[in-house]
């Protein structure tokens, strides 16, 4: 009994609150908590910036771009061990919490919902993807995380006996990622804004970060999660995602289709409302937030798992608690009832 | 000071009283500091810039560079002289590694140049030290020639980075240094910038000393001599050495600086079988520092190019969200046809 009720508490309660104060906590200790001699690893699956001196910690595509920038000779020797333990540390990590990662820790997304609320405020109407340029665009990801693991290999190799790519690429994601730019700036440092004019490479790279710094805001402000679809860090957590412990499981045989899921994600994903066949139902794009679950009032249409337990389900009776006083949301139902 | 005293007394005029003291004092007077520099001698080959920090190196077998450091004398980082230490001189070298052990630098002459090397296999600071003893007249002189040499690859990642970043001290061994302090913040990234704030610690036998001569002389031969206060410390403002024709930051030059501190101690003792009064203490520090990002024209180019892309892409939503506006028109059906 006193189970059941635990059950019941959990699935009512809104998850939308508790995941703010997550991502504040978890915003603190990745920009400031290296100020508090805190260290959580240098392959992380979110944006802990070293850039950024007070982050404790180390995003993993910095540290893949540097274990890649090796020669061939290397990367098949002992050295390239490096690369491979560096994976598996950032997998075991990745799959405990899958992509909630994104969701609920990852301070560069934390700051795009915190943009979206500054949106909302101004009562600015947001933009979504068309569903042709959804699928188009989410492709960019994947060229981003390909070109991620191609430049630093041609900086120390030869691919087909072209020259070799400038040294000056550095780490080159890292170049371009608005997540060096921007995080610094929490700790009001500003020694990132910089056109770099060592060489060509460097003015060049230099120039598209302070273009993607821009772009991240004025995207950010009109589109939930702009940054996040084109992130390589969401591409290369989705190859692993399939094995990760947190799932979110559809059974489309309760499913009635009402939208609501895809309606509240922040990523406007479609195929959660129209994908009535799958049973894992994670795409590339989600952030895990389990704002779809929230909104779904079909009981145990989607549920939340860890280690195949069900720690948060949908229910009629959790949804018109978060969502009863929400039109947009509930008139549909009401019609349907 | 009582020597000076029966100087007054027996009425000898200022003049008579300064040439004594030179003469006395000769070996204060004519020193010449010794230091390590990481600037190759022209003409040197196969020299190579090696991780952020730019220590010269050159490759060897397997992809192991060896760190090289050269011996100079003078005051003037452009023009100080190259010279070599024969094996005949008074000397001690000593190279500690991060985890203060007493690791093997090879201290080798070649061509009129003495230089040290080594292979840097830990993560941290690498100190080198040369100490050179004499006595001359009633003074003992002891010269010391620091390096701090930072080893880091953020490919090994960024673990117990508070404990890698020192100061390590070896007063057992190296009677007189130059600390300098760590800020809150300091990574295994850091680098001196222009304009920065350093304060260095001058101690004699691990013991704080008050008034001693430090001066700073940046590449440019610009210089400044401060007294150190009750602490033994002294603060430097690094000042702008970098200029070019539209002040562009050119993030990978280096400029060099020569810190070097002097003091004279009374203390009485036997060195080789001479007797001496005093003790004459000498030390020299030589590092990079990086022009700051934001003092230049770099962080204006950098600023104009966010700003012309938010105005840019503001305008362009907002012209395509008013092309896309339907204007509501009223449309009366002839019901008669």
């Amino acid at each position: 009994m006193k189970k059941i009720k635990i059950i019941q508490y959990i699935n009512n309660s809104n998850v939308s609150k508790f995941r703010t104060i997550i991502q504040i906590a978890f915003f603190l200790l990745f920009v400031y908590g290296g100020y508090f001699f805190i260290n959580v690893g240098s392959n992380l699956p979110i944006f802990a910036c070293p850039y950024n001196t007070g982050s404790p910690g180390t995003c993993y595509l910095i540290s893949a771009q540097h274990n890649l920038h090796i020669t061939w000779d290397q990367l098949f020797s002992f050295r390239g061990l490096g690369f491979i333990t560096g994976l598996g540390s950032f997998v075991l990590l990745f799959i405990i919490f899958n992509k909630a990662w994104c969701g609920y820790a990852c301070p560069l997304g934390t700051f795009q919902d915190w943009i979206t609320r500054l949106r909302k405020l101004t009562l600015t109407r947001f933009a979504n993807y068309d569903e042709l340029s959804f699928k188009r665009l989410s492709w960019v990801k994947y060229v981003f995380l390909v070109l991620l693991i191609l430049i630093p290999l041609g900086m120390s190799n030869s691919f087909f006996g072209l020259p070799k790519i400038s040294q000056d690429m550095g780490a080159p994601f890292c170049q371009i990622c608005p997540g060096r730019t921007v995080l610094p700036l929490f700790r009001g440092d500003t020694s990132q804004v910089f056109i770099d004019f060592t060489s060509n490479t460097t003015m060049v790279m230099s120039s598209l970060g302070i273009l993607f710094m821009a772009l991240f805001f004025v995207g950010s402000f009109f589109k939930k999660r702009f940054f996040c679809f084109f992130c390589p860090m969401s591409a290369l957590q989705y190859l692993f995602s399939k094995i990760g412990i947190l799932r979110l499981v559809k059974d489309g045989s309760k499913c009635t289709r009402c939208g609501n899921c895809s309606r509240v994600c922040d990523v406007g994903i479609t195929a959660i409302a129209d994908d009535i066949t799958s049973k894992n139902i994670v795409k590339d794009d989600c952030m895990m937030c389990f704002k779809c679950v929230e909104a779904c009032p079909e009981k145990g249409a989607l549920d939340v798992k860890f280690f195949n337990f069900k720690i948060f389900s949908s229910t009629e009776e959790g949804f018109f608690k978060r969502y009863g006083q929400d039109d947009s949301l509930t008139s549909k139902k009401k019609k349907d009832d | 000071m009582i020597f000076l005293k029966n100087i007054k007394k027996s009425k000898y005029t200022f003049r008579s009283v300064l040439v004594i003291s030179l003469l006395l004092f000769h070996p204060l007077v004519a020193q010449e500091i010794n230091w390590f520099s990481n600037m190759p001698p022209e003409g040197e080959k196969n020299i190579v810039t090696n991780g952020m920090h730019r220590l010269s190196s050159k490759p060897g077998k397997r992809g192991q560079s060896s760190i090289i450091q050269w011996l100079r004398k003078g005051t003037n980082p452009e023009e100080a002289e190259y010279f070599q230490i024969s094996e005949k001189e008074n000397f001690e070298f000593y190279l500690f590694s991060p985890s203060k052990k007493q690791v093997e630098g090879k201290l080798i002459t070649k061509g009129g140049k003495s230089f040290f090397s080594y292979v840097s296999k830990e993560e941290g600071y690498y100190n080198a030290y040369l100490i050179q003893k004499e006595v001359s007249g009633n003074t003992l002189n002891i010269a010391v020639a620091k390096s701090e040499l930072l080893n880091h690859s953020c490919r090994n990642g960024h673990k117990l980075v508070r404990g890698l970043v020192g100061p390590n001290l070896y007063p057992e061994i190296i009677p007189i240094e130059i600390k300098r302090e760590r800020g809150f913040a300091e990574d295994l990234h850091y680098f001196t910038a222009s304009g920065d704030n350093v304060e260095y610690q001058f101690l004699v036998n691990g013991k704080p000393v008050e008034g001693a001569n430090l001066t700073l002389v940046t590449q440019k031969n610009w210089n400044k001599t401060l007294k150190t206060n009750k602490e033994g410390k002294s603060t430097f403002q690094f000042i702008q050495d970098y200029f070019s024709s539209w002040q562009e930051l050119n993030n990978r030059e280096i400029y060099y600086y020569l810190l070097y501190g002097e003091i004279t101690l009374p203390e009485q003792g036997n060195y080789n079988g001479n007797e001496y009064s005093y003790i004459h203490y000498t030390i020299s520090l030589s590092d990079g520092y990086r022009p700051a990002k934001t003092m230049y024209m770099s962080m204006f180019w950098a600023f104009a190019v966010f700003v012309v892309t938010i105005i840019i892409t503001v305008i362009g939503i907002f012209i395509y969200r008013f092309k896309r506006q339907k204007i509501y028109k009223e449309i009366k059906l002839d019901e008669k046809n």
